[in-house]
């Protein structure tokens, strides 16, 4: 039971920090804005062109979003000292880590909603009878991308250059969960049901229990290392 | 039809209501008290401590001889004193931890309350009054302190680190039942209402009072002290109107109302107010206070009649003696009703001359007190460093570095920029491995134990550690639950109000100044109330009003029994508060010295002495 307080409580403050300052969450809308507005118009109106490559541009935005927010997780830590406070709490560091992570994967679903619906609105996308099965790849997709980031956002906390660490960390051990949803999209936005990309959603839930699994078993060594 | 049968029960139900508080009221202008059945009466209602006057003393101690039984929580032996010798006559073992040595019911017995410290295997040893020998251990649940209930039919063991009371036979120990007080953090001492009805104990660690039904065995409700105060011993009036209950950390005692359970008045006494011993005629109530009044002396008096402090300190010392020493309501609540017993078994009631009887009841007020006195007391570091070197690449910033602490002492740091001060403080408090040597903190070395050595520490870094969009009482309650603590609201409330920050608690801390930042890392400190506190430049950037502010603070949480370590590298106010000064240089322990009676400029000498040279 404390173990789940402890989580909640993280999880809590995350959000509450960042309901109240929006810092990252204005930071996320206007990139996301400022994505869309390139891509649309480097794109243009051409929809043979549009369609090929909508699955890997609002996954290219979800990701970069992703990078952003991430890669701030501890900073917050860091900036008001709170850091130590944290590696000196008595008990199961992971606790720690479920809360940040339910942090992150709310605030990124938030961003990922927002940019979804501004990509139907710039490119008149019919989401249609593809949107449930989308929230599900998306849902899979941004927990493997959590997952990894959270952990990786701890190890890279405290060194320098950590801006151009944590996306190199990360971009590789992302490549199973970025290739599984951009084909699953790619193919649920052609119309087919999610029973078809069945593969690509068993591999992301693989994917994120063991990212999952891992980051637990190994958050209290990345900590106090 | 219905209805007229309902508006009859509620009428008879209101009678009775009525009925029985007019009766208690008339019962109390009538000059008696209705007592609980069971319990001996209340002979004088204006003074229910008339019968424990040097010849009112039980038969039954007619063949006790006087000896004061020590029971020393470090050894975990109980020493026996002659009183009239003043030497120790004898000494054995007894369980783990001996708390206190407290009579039974029927003063047939002593029983030695051996609380196991951190362990599970407490138990209680019974001594012979008459022999004075100890007979074989009892096992029982954490037992830190020992009652009887006003009727003798249950001996109340307190297992404070449970938050619980047991309710045991008097005789086997055997489990009746128990009271859990789960917001009681520190339960440990307390007292019954005049007719026995209620029993009122400190929560030390919470800074409020409970309230339990005994009888009915459940909680009627706490009650929370002003200002986070620290709640020692609680003992009723002489009338039974009020209940005293001595304030470590306020230096003084409150007055509360037992029947209404309300705070009523506080009486300034001193610093470290701990033990309360009314006086032989009900008059006055002397406060024992901590370790360093005691000295000089430590003793205040309040009247008890007028409710306010009567004398006071040391140019008083020949007048208070007689208060102090008289023949005290014995130690424990059930002495008052093992009295009264000896009154209602003794056809000669209270005019048998019993002086020899009346030396025996001192022997049972022997009492140590664990958390403070003790440990203020105490021999064995909590804090133990021994020869740690720290390397960084190839500079060794620390080198074969030894100090200790023990509980209750201030340590001061000194040293230049560089000296190794903070790398110290961080290895003490598991953020740093040391490169060779050992350190540990009540005996866990913190880089093989780290997760056993946190939860003993209290760290006030550089950084405040709040985070500025969320208030000060969120703040908090975040670092008490990831702590692991469970604070409630009312925790939170006091905590917040022992720093002075009660109005801005839902402020958010964006709007705070440096200090008032400062002050809530130190209200986070001491809600989890630590064994051991590690400052970093404790008084930097805090302007005059908040350094005496925060010296009060320590000095508080030192007499309660912390071992504290400030680095520091001024000279300033916080050496007041130091009992020992230590300075780093070169790596080393420099000099490690009693401040004793140095002022800043003598300290700026030494420093300059052995600092500088080893630069």
């Amino acid at each position: 039971m404390s173990y789940a307080r402890r989580a909640l409580a993280v999880a809590w403050k995350d959000l509450a920090v960042e309901r109240r300052s929006k810092e990252t969450l204005n930071a996320l809308v206007f990139f996301s804005l400022l994505l869309l507005f390139v891509f649309q118009f480097t794109l243009g109106g051409d929809r043979e062109r549009l369609a090929a490559v909508l699955p890997g541009v609002l996954w290219l935005g979800f990701v970069l979003s992703a990078l952003l927010a991430l890669g701030r997780t501890f900073l917050v830590e860091r900036e008001h000292d709170c850091w130590e406070g944290l590696l000196l709490a008595p008990g199961d560091k992971s606790a720690i880590y479920l809360g940040k992570l339910a942090g992150n994967l709310a605030l990124m679903l938030v961003v990922e909603a927002l940019v979804l619906g501004l990509f139907v609105v710039f490119f008149d996308i019919d989401l249609g009878r593809a949107l449930p099965g989308l929230l599900v790849v998306v849902l899979l997709g941004t927990l493997g991308l959590a997952a990894v980031g959270t952990l990786f956002a701890a190890m890279t906390a405290n060194v320098r250059a950590r801006e151009l660490l944590f996306p190199v960390l990360l971009l590789p051990v992302q490549v199973p969960v970025l290739l599984a949803t951009v084909k699953a999209t790619e193919a649920l936005l052609l119309g087919e049901p999610l029973g078809a990309v069945g593969h690509w959603v068993k591999l992301l839930l693989a994917a994120d229990v063991v990212y999952v699994v891992v980051s637990l078993l190994t958050f209290d060594v990345v900590l106090e290392a | 039809m219905h209805s007229n049968r309902a508006w009859s029960l509620v009428a008879v139900l209101v009678t009775l209501t009525l009925f029985g508080g007019a009766s208690r009221a008339v019962s109390q202008a009538a000059g008696r008290v209705e007592s609980i059945p069971g319990m001996p009466p209340v002979t004088n209602p204006t003074n229910l401590y008339s019968e424990t006057t040097a010849d009112k003393l039980s038969p039954a101690l007619a063949n006790v001889p006087p000896r004061v039984y020590v029971p020393n929580v470090k050894s975990h032996e109980v020493h026996v004193i002659d009183p009239a010798t003043f030497t120790v006559i004898d000494r054995y073992k007894v369980g783990k931890n001996p708390q206190h040595v407290v009579p039974s019911w029927d003063l047939t017995t002593l029983w030695v309350t051996n609380n196991a410290e951190g362990r599970t295997d407490g138990t209680l040893t019974p001594i012979d009054p008459i022999t004075g020998k100890p007979g074989p251990d009892v096992a029982v649940d954490d037992p830190y302190n020992m009652y009887f209930t006003p009727d003798g039919k249950s001996a109340v063991v307190v297992a404070e680190a449970m938050k619980r009371l047991d309710f045991r036979d008097p005789k086997t120990l055997a489990l009746q039942g128990s009271v859990s007080a789960p917001r009681c953090g520190g339960i440990n001492h307390g007292d019954y209402a005049i007719d026995g009805r209620y029993l009122i104990m400190t929560c030390e660690y919470a800074s409020r009072l409970v309230k339990i039904d005994w009888r009915a065995r459940k909680v009627l409700g706490y009650l929370t002290l002003p200002d986070g105060g620290i709640p020692q011993d609680v003992r009723v009036s002489p009338d039974g109107a009020i209940f005293y209950v001595a304030d470590l950390k306020a230096g003084g005692v409150h007055l509360v109302d037992g029947d209404a359970f309300k705070h009523v008045g506080f009486i300034k006494t001193g610093v470290g107010t701990h033990g309360l011993y009314p006086s032989r005629d009900g008059t006055k109530q002397g406060q024992r206070v901590g370790r360093r009044l005691l000295d000089s002396p430590g003793r205040r008096h309040v009247d008890v009649a007028a409710r306010r402090q009567s004398r006071h300190g040391q140019s008083e010392r020949g007048r208070q003696a007689p208060v102090a020493l008289g023949p005290l309501r014995p130690r424990r609540l059930c002495h008052r009703h093992v009295h009264r017993r000896g009154h209602q078994d003794d056809p000669r009631g209270s005019r048998a001359p019993r002086p020899h009887g009346v030396a025996a009841a001192r022997t049972l007020l022997a009492r140590p007190h664990r958390q403070h006195a003790l440990k203020g007391m105490s021999v064995e570091p909590v804090v133990r460093i021994i020869g740690v070197r720290k390397v960084f690449g190839l500079v060794a910033v620390l080198d074969s570095v030894s100090l200790d602490i023990r509980a209750g002492e201030a340590v001061a740091l000194l040293g230049a920029n560089g000296a190794g001060k903070t790398t110290l403080l961080k290895i003490l408090a598991t953020l740093l491995r040391p490169t060779r040597g050992a350190a540990t903190i009540a005996g866990h070395d913190v880089a093989r134990a780290p997760e056993a050595v946190r939860p003993l520490l209290g760290v006030v870094a550089h950084g405040a550690w709040v985070y500025d969009d969320l208030t000060a009482r969120e703040n908090l309650r975040f670092w008490a639950t990831v702590g692991g603590l469970d604070a409630y609201a009312d925790d939170l409330t006091v905590a917040l109000a022992g720093v002075g920050l009660e109005r801005v608690a839902d402020a958010r801390v964006r709007t705070f100044s440096a200090g008032m930042k400062r002050r809530l890392s130190l209200a986070r400190v001491m809600l989890a109330r630590p064994r051991v506190l590690l400052l970093d430049e404790p008084f930097a950037g805090l302007d005059q009003r908040a350094r005496k502010w925060l010296e009060g603070r320590l000095e508080a949480m030192k007499a309660a029994g912390a071992a504290l370590l400030m680095v520091t590298h001024s000279f300033g106010r916080e050496l007041g508060i130091a009992d020992r000064l230590a300075v780093l240089a070169g790596g080393r322990i420099a000099l490690d010295t009693a401040r004793g009676t140095l002022g800043p400029d003598d300290v700026q000498r030494l420093y300059a002495a052995h600092a500088e040279e080893s630069a």
